[in-house]
């Protein structure tokens, strides 16, 4: 349990992921292999993950973790329950299931660039961006909503950058300089400028 | 009035392939890749006016020839200083922009009739673009050759500055602070994380 401090961050996603797996073993270390590498992983996806079996990005489950998967609706070795309910694998499934952002975007086609808009400064790439438009990946991420709901057609919209520029404050703060006066419901890069 | 001119430009997107191809044609084999992707049809359409270079005609792509063609470790540069002498002796300066690999756009003062010219290439120089940054932003693309350090650009974050360095999608970078190093920098939310091992990202 002490082990589990360690994740930081991390740590909240794990724990649920194992109480709706059905509990751990206390003297079983779950942070080998994973301590250094869940940054940037949605508390979801370490849930799919320890579903799945694998991390995103390929990298394998130690023995350990492997002994948290759940295979055919029963516990993998060196598991028992302590506390917590067992759900089979269809309800992990609903409640937990779905594409996460980057294989989303992949199935949807990925991004591609459109065009540069060349200042003196240098250029901004215009490409195909990916934005989430009613549950974002901040609410996602804080009340670990699934990946079926916040990754779909009606919540994941495509937009060209200009256009997510437009509807995301943060976004636009990344832009190059040289060009954010230009770019306005009004301006001249607006939601109808074509690329 | 530009947007106008982003309908219907078909002749206007013809013109502006022949005429790039015309001066690329008249130099050395260096630059030949740029000459075929504009037979391959990398043009979809010009779109004048985009961006702040006067006279400056920008190209949307047909995104299957640019996905071929594109090098992100590329860095930008433009051939400046193209002389088109008209069939009426008049001359014209025209200079050609590139990105990535890729023919990203030129800017010529009045739209010159291709037959019967010719092209000067006495006065062409090649020069690289990017927006003035620390000497070791710039040491970075010499230290790990995927770092085009034509993307360095300055984002200020709350207090803090951070170097552009990559494009890594929907909005979201990789970073370099002075202070700190690399950083991954997403926009859902605004966060900043350190990176460990920047070949995850380049």
């Amino acid at each position: 349990m002490a082990n589990v401090g360690r994740l930081g961050i991390a740590s909240k996603p794990v724990m649920n992921a194992l109480t709706v797996c059905g509990g751990y073993e206390s003297s079983v270390s779950i942070t080998e292999g994973i301590a250094g590498t869940t940054s940037g992983v949605h508390g979801s996806d370490l849930i799919q993950s320890g579903i799945t079996g694998n991390y995103q990005g390929g990298k394998k489950m130690s023995g350990a973790e492997r002994g948290l998967s759940i295979v055919g609706g029963s516990v993998g070795l060196g598991m028992s329950f302590v506390g917590g309910v067992f759900q089979d694998r269809g309800a992990t499934k609903w409640l937990q299931g779905g594409k996460t952002f980057s294989q989303y975007k992949a199935s949807a086609g990925g991004t591609k660039t459109l065009s540069f808009i060349q200042t003196e400064s240098g250029i901004q790439r215009i490409s195909e961006e990916f934005h989430h438009g009613i549950i974002t990946q901040e609410m996602q991420r804080t009340h670990q909503l699934p990946n079926w709901l916040a990754n779909n057609k009606v919540n994941v919209w495509k937009l060209n950058t200009i256009q997510h520029s437009l509807i995301d404050q943060s976004r636009y703060q990344f832009l190059r300089s040289a060009i954010k006066p230009d770019v306005s419901l009004f301006g001249k890069y607006n939601w109808f400028s074509r690329f | 009035m530009d947007m106008l001119l982003w309908f219907g430009n078909k002749k206007l997107t013809e013109w502006g392939r022949a005429l790039c191809c015309k001066a690329l044609e008249s130099l050395s084999s260096e630059y030949s890749r740029y000459e075929e992707q504009l037979k391959e049809g990398i043009i979809k359409r010009l779109i004048p006016g985009l961006g702040t270079i006067p006279n400056f005609y920008g190209i949307s792509y047909n995104a299957n020839v640019s996905d071929k063609y594109e090098l992100h470790s590329e860095r930008n540069f433009a051939l400046k200083h193209f002389v088109i002498r008209d069939s009426k002796g008049k001359l014209h300066i025209l200079d050609i922009y590139f990105a990535y690999g890729l023919i990203n756009g030129f800017a010529i003062g009045s739209k010159v009739e291709i037959s019967g010219t010719e092209v000067i290439i006495k006065q062409v120089r090649k020069c690289f673009l990017g927006e003035s940054v620390p000497r070791e932003i710039q040491s970075l693309g010499e230290l790990y050759p995927q770092i085009n350090a034509s993307d360095a650009y300055r984002v200020a974050i709350g207090d803090s500055v951070i170097y552009h360095i990559k494009d890594i999608g929907d909005g979201d970078f990789l970073g370099y602070d002075l202070m700190r190093g690399f950083v991954k920098v997403c926009h859902d939310p605004v966060s900043v994380e350190f990176v460990d091992n920047i070949f995850d990202f380049i």
